[in-house]
């Protein structure tokens, strides 16, 4: 089962609702960082069954993020869902190639974002498997 | 030196551009390209023209006249053409390679002119003391032809002229010279007409050489028109995509904590409370809808917004879009009869572009229809399309309506935005979205009655699939 979030976002309102949404709604323990250096540093050590990574930040955006976080071998595997405002069908299509395991369109639902996350996170799991 | 300084100083007394480095590289180019154009276009003109001359000096003077100047002139010509091809397959835009061109096409002008000139001196000098009529209009058709067909670049034009001016004083002066006439001769009658006809061609290569600048210019001016307007575009599609990413992040602070307050999340509130956050909550949603209209209409204006054509079931697409408009038919106790939707319907469509058309068209009728009313929704084909008839009972849309309809941010009357919601950008997204398909959509209308739209869908599309 989904039970571990981190979060990254540097929008401290979108990381607030985000948090009362994943620990309300789904019932997930939740870890949130500001930034994509903060999260590569501070991932391993949460050990989170999915990632939901906001795609523009400043320093490090999303995409190098995933990037990173991806040549970590613990994370390697760890299924990342973008968060994003781009929701242009090229944008999507992008972070998909790269291998997102999902795309949430800004603004979201709070009380259906739990569900979704769920839904992708199973859906990698069956893919791995 | 003297050369340009002269030609210059032509130029400015005639009010023409002439300098060697005009304001552009590709100006020159285009100056040089056109010139070659039309001599390339004219080869075979002008072939039949030397030939022409050729047989009548072969007939009426001698043969090897016109054979040494028939082969003189095919020298040039082939010179000529070597210049003009190099200069067609030219494209380093390289203002060394431009000046280069320009001596080349200048050597060929002499060598030209030149030819023509022998053929003209050795057929005055051939018919001895006489008018030289034959020669003098010769040389009055080569130089007409000159000033329609290479004015492009004015100093090889004057090049051209100066040599042709020689020639015409040469044949104009040569009875006078060895007879030595009084000033009331036939002679000196001639040499003054000569003189008028040469002002003439000139005044003639002015008129085409400022015409031609004239039309440089205009160029010039819309290719400037068109750079800035595409850009002023580019900046707009930027600034529209900007602003429309940079709006969805505040949106999603507002609308998260509402969607979790009024979905009871964080626990029950006062209905005064619940309330004032539902009218809250659906204005975060009307500005949502706005930004994704707004993407949307951007990509279309763009050509970026992806369509994914599949087969389409129109009647269980209808289906579906009445179904989600369900909560909105009730508010306003509509009742919703379908015509035709039994029998499925298939056309080459994307899908979810289509279904939003629909629920837009739809929410459109319910919204401008009255309380109570009546909104029908049909299906069928028409020629060889399919027709979907969507008929409210709304007050209907007055006459000359039809660009506002479908024009951006515009609803009928302006305080319809607020009145009726809605963006202003539903119908002209449904209609560029349906003009992707290569359908249309329409409308009749009836004030005080009510406002039937059709949007057709060919099924010429289905020879895609």
């Amino acid at each position: 089962m989904l039970k571990k979030i981190l979060h990254v976002d540097d929008d401290d309102d979108i990381r607030a609702v985000t948090r009362l949404a994943l620990e309300l709604v789904g019932g997930f323990t939740v870890f949130q960082c500001a930034s994509g250096q903060e999260a590569i540093e501070q991932a391993e050590s949460f050990a989170p069954d999915l990632i939901l990574l906001d795609v523009m930040m400043p320093g490090l955006d999303g995409v190098q993020t995933f990037h990173r976080l991806k040549e970590v071998e613990a994370l390697a595997s760890l299924p990342i869902v973008f968060a994003t405002a781009k929701v242009h069908a090229e944008s999507v299509q992008q972070l998909h190639a790269i291998g997102a395991a999902g795309v949430i369109a800004k603004p979201f639902d709070p009380i259906e974002l739990s569900n979704k996350l769920n839904l992708i996170w199973e859906q990698s799991r069956f893919e791995i498997s | 030196m003297m050369w340009s300084t002269a030609t210059s100083w032509l130029a400015r007394k005639s009010g023409i551009s002439a300098t060697y480095a005009p304001r552009s590289i590709s100006h020159l180019e285009q100056r040089l390209k056109d010139y070659i154009e039309g001599s390339l276009r004219l080869f075979w003109h002008r072939q039949a023209m030397y030939f022409g001359a050729f047989v009548l000096a072969v007939s009426y003077y001698s043969f090897t006249i016109g054979l040494v100047c028939y082969w003189v002139i095919l020298l040039s010509e082939l010179f000529d053409h070597w210049v003009a091809n190099r200069i067609a397959k030219w494209s380093n835009h390289n203002p060394k390679s431009a000046r280069k061109f320009y001596r080349l096409i200048a050597a060929g002008t002499v060598f030209n002119s030149s030819a023509i000139g022998l053929f003209v001196v050795a057929v005055t000098i051939k018919e001895g003391n006489s008018a030289h009529f034959t020669p003098l209009l010769f040389l009055f058709a080569a130089a007409l032809f000159a000033a329609m067909n290479t004015h492009q670049v004015f100093q090889v034009l004057i090049l051209r002229l100066v040599i042709f001016a020689a020639l015409f004083l040469f044949v104009a002066t040569v009875n006078i010279m060895e007879t030595r006439p009084p000033l009331t001769s036939v002679h000196w009658l001639h040499f003054f007409t000569v003189i008028f006809v040469m002002y003439f061609i000139v005044d003639c290569s002015l008129v085409f050489l400022k015409m031609y600048q004239r039309n440089l210019t205009q160029i010039e001016n819309l290719r400037q028109e068109r750079d800035r307007a595409t850009a002023a575009y580019r900046a707009k599609s930027e600034f529209l995509s900007v602003v429309s990413h940079e709006l969805r992040t505040p949106i999603t602070s507002i609308k998260g904590p509402l969607n979790l307050i009024c979905g009871g999340v964080l626990g029950t509130v006062t209905d005064d409370i619940q309330r004032m956050l539902l009218v809250a909550n659906k204005n975060s949603n009307r500005l949502a809808t706005l930004i994704d209209d707004l993407l949307d209409l951007q990509a279309l204006d763009a050509g970026k917004l992806a369509m994914n054509f599949e087969h389409v079931d129109l009647s269980t697409l209808l289906r579906d879009a009445i179904e989600a408009t369900g909560g909105y038919l009730r508010d306003k106790e509509i009742s919703l009869v379908e015509v035709g939707l039994e029998h499925s319907i298939i056309v080459q469509g994307d899908e979810k572009r289509l279904m939003q058309v629909m629920a837009n068209v739809l929410s459109n009728a319910i919204k401008f229809s009255h309380k109570g009313g009546v909104v029908e929704v049909a299906l069928d084909k028409v020629d060889e399309s399919a027709r979907i008839s969507v008929r409210d009972c709304g007050r209907g849309i007055p006459e000359g309506g039809k660009d506002k309809v479908f024009e951006e941010f515009s609803q009928i009357d302006s305080s319809d935005v607020r009145s009726a919601g809605g963006t202003g950008l539903g119908m002209s997204i449904s209609k560029r979205i349906i003009l992707r398909h290569n359908g249309t959509i329409d409308y009749e209308s009836d004030l005080g009655v009510g406002t039937v739209f059709h949007i057709t869908l060919p099924f010429s599309n289905m020879a895609a699939v």
